[in-house]
């Protein structure tokens, strides 16, 4: 038998006091009679004769000696080891992520997944060691292989909830790892299921348990936002929303749209048990702030209730078109409404100020500074980028990447090319289209430039001739100047890498989440850089100084997530396995049935003492 | 005065009965008492040879015809009988329901005067841890109010010491009779040495042993100090049924044991509840044990 709590055994020196209590003359009662001669004689015999009988007269203080030693016993927590084995090494990983603060089981899904956690570490005998990992999208390995429980109780009481979906492979491979290296390894995983991976392996993880929590789905949310930008003149833009009631009744629901913290429209909105919805918001000015959507609905989960996103009204692209004199290739920039292009000779080139692409025309200048190149008939100055002076002749694409944004959808077939140059691409570059001689266009980009090259100058080719290109162009020069500026997406969904682009010159900034927590962010030459840790929705601020120079927004936006039905099993590859709350049982703790027979022996020293006086 | 400790109808049905002893002792006077000594009365008693210097007139002529040997007759000899009643009256005998001393005046008072009735010798002691009172042996119906004031006079009080009594009582040497000790023997020193001295006086003893019921079968109950009435020593009990089992033991015991000492002694032992009824003691117990007939 093993004790959780031994210090409890001081309960025991109780038993001296009752014992004086019993050493304490009684009081009596002064009788007088006729003589007292028998009365000793009968006493004597009660003790010398009858050893039982003095034990008979003790009784009541043996049974309240035993009431204590079974109290005591009992405050001590022994326990018999049930299930489980000696020294074993216990993995626990607890899911973290949004469904996790489902409110169906109260306080929340995550704190009971950590009294589960906890009733381990207090299960845990001599010579077990626990590592406990925390996981949504990510594992974070909270504690690591220990028999400390006072640091383990710390490290699982300060695990702290996400708005990320639940991604359980890298956590198994943590797990596997840690299993690997020690002996009696047994892994647990506490979650409420809602795994977005399929087939999972537990490959050679032989002992693993899945303790499921979660009671019940009741919940509404918002599993998807679309920004479209409208057609119009007035740049009226639509926002298409998705919503699912995951409940088995069927509910209502108001959704408001803020703009800036001011509700400019309202909708209700009547769900079926279990069926999706959607909403329809138009006629949204073009204009820079902060979207919310807020669903005000009383459910389980309230993290999906709420949608935040920032808009960005979208500005003008910025092109700097370096050509000696391509009217044809300007008039087909400035056709475009949303391009402001400004045209210079090579001789007037200068990267300042800067654009969001830079557009040479038979022309490459001996450096590029970071940003976004188009370049025809050009070499772009990079590492291994080399042209010959032997032009090709009449080349003739032969194949494209049929699966790039810039060429799924372009056919070269029927492209004829008079001349190109034999420009080599190195290995780290991409190549879109080739002749059977050379690359016809090809993509480098690095930390600092993003640069298309396109061979030949489009007065060589009749490629202008084919409606492709200006659709080619449009895109081209989106995609370019994409790169150069910052994230102009309504939304992230939590988990995802926001990238960042902010005015050249920043290198240090600080990102402020909605937790209030300050990351620091190194920003490239570029000044681009990428934030992982949008593990929370709402809104987060990039502030370089005391300014804040641009935010974005990351919610939950995961069915998976939202969907709170509890699972009661996990599936593996060959594996399926069940949720065993019985497992978190591996000591039988014997303090009730301690505290139990010393309740039973109370009741048996009341009866005794009861009988006894009203003799 | 007899009323109080003798009602007339029952003084009636004393009057009925006499003493009798197993013994015959030598007294005095020729009283109304067979005497197993041989002397001259008309009740024959014996045969004895014939030795030169007997009275002649008591040879047996006919057995000498018919045996030619000479045999002499021997006669019963009557002479006086005393009764000493020895009483307690130390301070446990204040206690009991009836009370214990009323019980042995009652007692004393119709032996005393079964005795006087026939003209018996009879003397009252009473003691204590000593002789406190003394009634010389008187004989004759008249001394019956001596008797009966003497027994109403009595208190008790003062603690029991039998070796005292039994000691001092024999060495005065009394003529041989009944001795009748009436006592709840609860003595601290014990009983057996006391008793023992009557055995050097060649007495007819009788030990009627007193008590009372919740002396043998007590009632408290409880957490007690129980304080003895003549040491006012104290015990400290916890009286419950075990205990209470052990003490009617321990009481069966202590009187089988005075019992079982007079019988080896040749002393005869009565014991007594004070709840049997008194006239039933009389006129049954003590005719059944041969003190009265």
């Amino acid at each position: 038998m093993h004790f959780l709590l031994p210090v409890a055994a001081f309960f025991a020196l109780t038993i001296p006091v009752v014992i004086l209590l019993y050493l304490l003359k009684l009081k009596r009662v002064r009788t007088e009679v006729s003589s007292t001669i028998l009365w000793r004689r009968s006493l004597e015999d009660l003790m010398a004769n009858a050893p039982f009988q003095r034990l008979r007269r003790n009784l009541l203080l043996y049974l309240q000696i035993l009431i204590l030693l079974l109290l005591a016993l009992a405050l001590m927590r022994p326990f018999l080891r049930w299930a489980g084995l000696a020294e074993r090494n216990l993995i626990v990983l607890i899911d973290r992520s949004g469904s996790m603060q489902s409110t169906d089981v109260a306080p929340s899904r995550l704190d009971v997944a950590k009294q589960h956690a906890l009733r381990l570490v207090e299960d845990m005998s001599r010579g077990d060691r626990m590592a406990v990992l925390a996981f949504s999208d990510h594992p974070e390995v909270i504690q690591s292989q220990t028999d400390d429980r006072m640091a383990l109780r710390r490290a699982i009481a300060a695990i702290m909830p996400t708005d990320a979906r639940t991604q359980l492979a890298a956590s198994l491979a943590i797990a596997r790892s840690l299993a690997m290296a020690s002996k009696n390894a047994e892994v647990y995983i506490i979650s409420d299921g809602g795994v977005s991976e399929r087939d999972l392996a537990l490959n050679d993880l032989p002992q693993v348990a899945f303790i499921g929590v979660g009671e019940r789905c009741d919940n509404l949310g918002i599993i998807d936002l679309d920004l479209r930008e409208g057609l119009g003149q007035q740049r009226e833009s639509e926002l298409f929303v998705g919503l699912r009631n995951f409940g088995d009744q069927p509910r209502r629901a108001t959704l408001r749209l803020l703009l800036d913290g001011k509700v400019i429209d309202v909708k209700d909105i009547n769900f079926d048990p279990r069926a999706p919805k959607s909403a329809l918001f138009r006629n949204l000015t073009a204009t820079d702030g902060i979207l919310e959507l807020r669903l005000d609905a009383t459910d389980d989960l309230a993290a999906d209730n709420v949608v935040q996103g920032v808009l960005h009204h979208k500005k003008e692209t910025n092109v700097l078109l370096v050509t000696q004199g391509n009217f044809f290739l300007r008039q087909l920039l400035e056709l475009h409404p949303d391009f402001r292009v400004t045209a210079v000779s090579p001789a007037g080139y200068s990267p300042d100020p800067p654009h969001d692409l830079v557009i040479f025309d038979d022309w490459s200048p001996a450096e590029l500074t970071p940003g976004s190149y188009l370049m025809f008939h050009a070499a772009p100055p990079l590492t291994g980028v080399r042209a010959t002076t032997e032009p090709l002749t009449n080349p003739v694409i032969v194949d494209w990447n049929r699966l790039h944004p810039l060429t799924r959808y372009v056919n070269f077939e029927p492209v004829s090319i008079q001349r190109a140059l034999h420009i080599s691409a190195p290995t780290w570059s991409q190549v879109l289209a080739e002749s059977a001689d050379a690359p016809m266009i090809m993509f480098f980009e690095d930390r600092r430039v993003a640069c298309l090259t396109i061979a030949f100058r489009i007065q060589d080719s009749d490629w202008p001739l084919h409606v492709s290109f200006p659709v080619f162009l449009s895109n081209t020069v989106r995609w370019l100047a994409a790169r150069s500026k910052s994230d102009t997406r309504l939304t992230y969904r939590t988990g995802e890498t926001a990238r960042l682009t902010l005015r050249q010159g920043e290198r240090q900034v600080v990102v402020e989440t909605p937790g209030s927590r300050k990351e620091p962010l190194q920003l490239d030459e570029a000044g681009q850089g990428l934030f992982a840790a949008t593990d929370r929705t709402g809104l987060y601020a990039v502030r370089a100084g005391n300014d804040v120079v641009q935010r974005f927004a990351a919610n939950l936006l995961a069915e998976s997530e939202s969907n709170t039905s509890p699972t009661k099993t996990l599936s593996f590859q060959g594996r399926i396995l069940t949720s065993q709350p019985e497992r978190l049982r591996t000591n039988l703790e014997l303090w009730f049935w301690l505290a139990l027979a010393a309740l039973i022996v109370l009741m048996l020293e009341w009866i005794i003492y009861c009988r006894r006086s009203s003799l | 005065m007899a009323d109080e400790l003798l009602d007339s109808a029952f003084l009636k049905r004393l009057e009925t009965l006499q003493l009798t002893t197993r013994r015959v002792f030598a007294g005095r006077m020729r009283g109304e008492r067979r005497s197993h000594r041989r002397g001259v009365s008309i009740e024959f008693a014996d045969y004895r040879d014939y030795v030169p210097g007997d009275d002649t007139r008591f040879l047996d002529w006919n057995i000498y015809g018919r045996l030619d040997r000479l045999f002499l007759k021997l006669f019963v000899e009557e002479q006086d009988l005393y009764l000493y009643i020895l009483l307690d009256t130390s301070k446990s005998m204040s206690f009991g329901e009836p009370q214990k001393m009323l019980y042995a005046k009652q007692l004393a008072a119709a032996l005393g005067y079964i005795g006087l009735s026939n003209l018996d010798k009879v003397g009252l002691m009473a003691f204590d841890d000593e002789a406190r009172n003394f009634m010389a042996p008187t004989r004759g119906k008249s001394q019956v109010w001596r008797l009966l004031r003497f027994l109403n006079a009595l208190e008790p009080d003062g603690q029991t010491s039998l070796l005292t009594i039994c000691k001092s009582f024999v060495v005065r040497r009394p003529i041989k009779g009944i001795v009748v000790l009436i006592s709840d023997l609860l003595d601290g020193q014990g009983y057996q040495e006391a008793l023992k001295w009557f055995l050097h006086g060649n007495y007819e003893v009788y030990v009627i042993h007193l008590l009372a019921p919740e002396e043998i079968e007590p009632t408290v109950r409880g957490h007690l100090e129980l304080i003895d009435a003549e040491t006012l020593w104290g015990v400290e009990v916890s009286v419950n049924e075990p205990l209470l089992r052990i003490y009617r033991r321990t009481a069966e015991a202590f009187c089988a044991g005075i019992k079982s000492f007079c019988t080896q002694y040749g002393m005869n032992y009565i014991l007594a509840r004070t709840s049997t009824p008194f006239d039933r003691l009389i006129l049954d117990v003590l005719r059944r044990r041969g003190l009265i007939k």
